[in-house]
């Protein structure tokens, strides 16, 4: 029914349909059938909240194989800042990048270089007056920008029209390598470590791209599992890499720290799906003033906390706020400018707005007053027993015929079954007593 | 016309300012209308629910709707507008500055209702209070 493509799927052997998953969905986007749960594919915005609740190991994500990486002649990676947090040993983080090398990439970069290239033209657009959608929002949460799309689409006049830092690094890395080496682009990989699934849904159905930048996207836990065994075998830095990147370049591509990036505007991180729904709620009232650029994230503490991370995040954060202390203020070599090419998105992102009730404003209409009559009759629990999120959404789900009846919430069929027996009662104690022996 | 929700506004009620729009916004997105028009009716509304707040004394907030049109009504009793021309020009306040100092009463209130509604209507009564009905044509 749906086009779009997703990375969380459930595996229906092990889902128990215990509706765990139910109550964590920013979007509603799950309902329990047959004892199974499923994903409603036009509202999921692959944020992993469900992956991480599930009990079962039954929600799962979809990544590539290392080993995809044999099919192309040059091999170029891209991980995300956050892996330099996810290491005891994280001070020689450099030992942590060569062993990049040894699983056969040839140039390796992190997103912070993204963030290095992408900070001077966001800045330059926030200084003109006359951009005045203000707040903006980035497009750095693959996750919050679909939230958007399907659940706040008269904000995308306020997402960024920028590339996330991601996607920049990898173009960017790309290209250099290009130049440089004077191979084909054909020949080259470009592959991805991924804190979370919604990154594997934006290499793999990019939102506002005419092509995939990226090749394939591997699995953070994966890769930790790769390097951590390369790291028992040796205790020697052969090869290290440095890092040549600022303080707050790294911080803001990990930790999503704007504020110290962009200190000359009134910028927020603001984390966690809920409150970044809270936020846009209050954005599209028109309440939210005098706040230039916003940084959202799905994930609590940021990509840190991405759903395929090893480390807890506060420990991650730390880690990596210690890393960056010893980095400089400013990189030596002049970051590449940032040209159109480079960081701009390529097609304007398009709203994903859910099906309305009707098309026609009567009907819809009468549709939603037949959903408030069945909302006032149920409990208001949203204990989600009859397999949708809340008592709402499931008269919703009577009322456009979505496989399920009224005796699906519990509390319903227990008072008709009361009643039930009781009438049962009274006709046994009403019958002829001519019939009775 | 069909009435399908209305609120009540106290003036000087800074913090529950706000929760109709909640309100209203979730009604309307489940009825399907398109996201930019919702935008422009809370944004009015927000606006229109503001001056009762900081100028009145009470007021009514109403959402009707029918094939054609949305329509919002704020009503509200309080000092009344004696200007409404003056009222009407960007940068033109009789905010106070204790509402100020809140970072309301910046004189863009009744600019920017009309300018996010298709039709605005305004009637006032020095004394007695203020009538804003905001029109929004449907498709």
């Amino acid at each position: 029914m749906s086009d779009y493509f997703h990375a969380i799927k459930i595996d229906e052997e092990k889902c128990n349909g215990c509706t765990h998953c139910l109550r964590v969905c920013p979007t509603q986007a799950l309902r329990i059938r047959h004892g199974k749960a499923q994903i409603l594919s036009d509202k999921c915005i692959d944020c992993g909240e469900c992956m991480r609740v599930c009990t079962q190991n039954a929600i799962f994500s979809e990544t590539d194989k290392l080993d995809t990486i044999k099919n192309y002649k040059h091999k170029l990676l891209v991980y995300s800042s956050v892996f330099m947090g996810q290491f005891r040993n994280y001070k020689d983080y450099g030992k942590v990048l060569a062993h990049f090398k040894k699983l056969g990439f040839d140039e390796i970069i992190g997103v912070d270089m993204g963030a290095l290239i992408v900070a001077d033209v966001i800045r330059s657009f926030l200084v003109n007056k006359k951009n005045k959608k203000r707040p903006y929002i980035a497009t750095n949460c693959p996750a919050v920008v679909r939230l958007i799309q399907v659940k706040y689409p008269s904000l995308l006049e306020n997402v960024f029209s920028f590339r996330s830092m991601m996607d920049v690094a990898g173009e960017y890395l790309k290209n250099e390598y290009v130049k440089k080496n004077g191979v084909s682009e054909s020949d080259i990989g470009l592959f991805y470590i991924a804190p979370c699934p919604a990154k594997v849904v934006a290499i793999h159905q990019p939102e506002a791209e005419k092509t995939h930048i990226f090749d394939a996207v591997f699995n953070m836990s994966d890769i930790y599992n790769e390097v951590r065994s390369l790291m028992e075998h040796e205790d020697e830095c052969v090869e290290c890499e440095e890092k040549k990147t600022s303080k707050y370049a790294l911080r803001w591509s990990s930790i999503g720290d704007v504020e110290s990036k962009f200190r000359e505007f009134v910028t927020l991180r603001i984390d966690g799906i809920e409150n970044v729904s809270k936020f846009l709620d209050r954005m599209e009232n028109g309440e939210i003033k005098d706040v230039d650029f916003v940084d959202l994230y799905s994930c609590e503490n940021g990509c840190v906390g991405g759903a395929f991370t090893k480390e807890d995040p506060f420990i991650a954060e730390y880690r990596i706020k210690r890393i960056a202390d010893k980095l400089p203020d400013k990189v030596d070599s002049i970051p590449p400018v940032c040209t159109n090419d480079l960081c701009q998105l390529r097609v304007p992102l398009k709203p994903r707005p859910i099906k309305p009730l009707d098309s026609n404003i009567k009907k819809a209409l009468e549709k939603m007053r037949a959903i408030e009559d069945i909302n006032a009759r149920l409990p208001q629990l949203d204990c989600g027993m009859c397999g949708s999120p809340t008592c709402y959404n499931f008269a919703e789900d009577i009322v456009l015929n979505k496989d399920v009846t009224i005796y699906d919430c519990p509390v319903i069929l227990k008072e008709k079954l009361r009643n039930l027996s009781k009438e049962l009662m009274e006709m046994t104690g009403h019958t002829n007593p001519i019939e009775e022996d | 016309m069909d009435l399908i929700m209305d609120f009540d506004i106290k003036g000087g009620d800074f913090v529950n300012a706000g929760i109709s729009s909640t309100v209203m916004k979730q009604y309307l997105k489940r009825l399907g209308i398109d996201a930019a028009l919702i935008r422009r009716i809370l944004i009015a509304a927000y606006e229109a629910e503001l001056n009762v707040v900081a100028h009145a004394y009470e007021g009514k907030l109403s959402l009707f709707l029918d094939e054609d049109e949305i329509v919002v009504t704020v009503i509200d009793k309080g000092p009344g507008i004696e200007n409404i021309e003056l009222a009407m020009q960007e940068g033109y306040s009789t905010a106070s500055d204790s509402v100020r100092e809140m970072g309301f009463g910046a004189g863009m209130g009744l600019p920017n209702i009309k300018k996010n509604s298709d039709k605005m209507e305004i009637e006032s009564e020095v004394g007695k209070g203020t009538s804003l009905t905001l029109h929004f044509k449907l498709g």
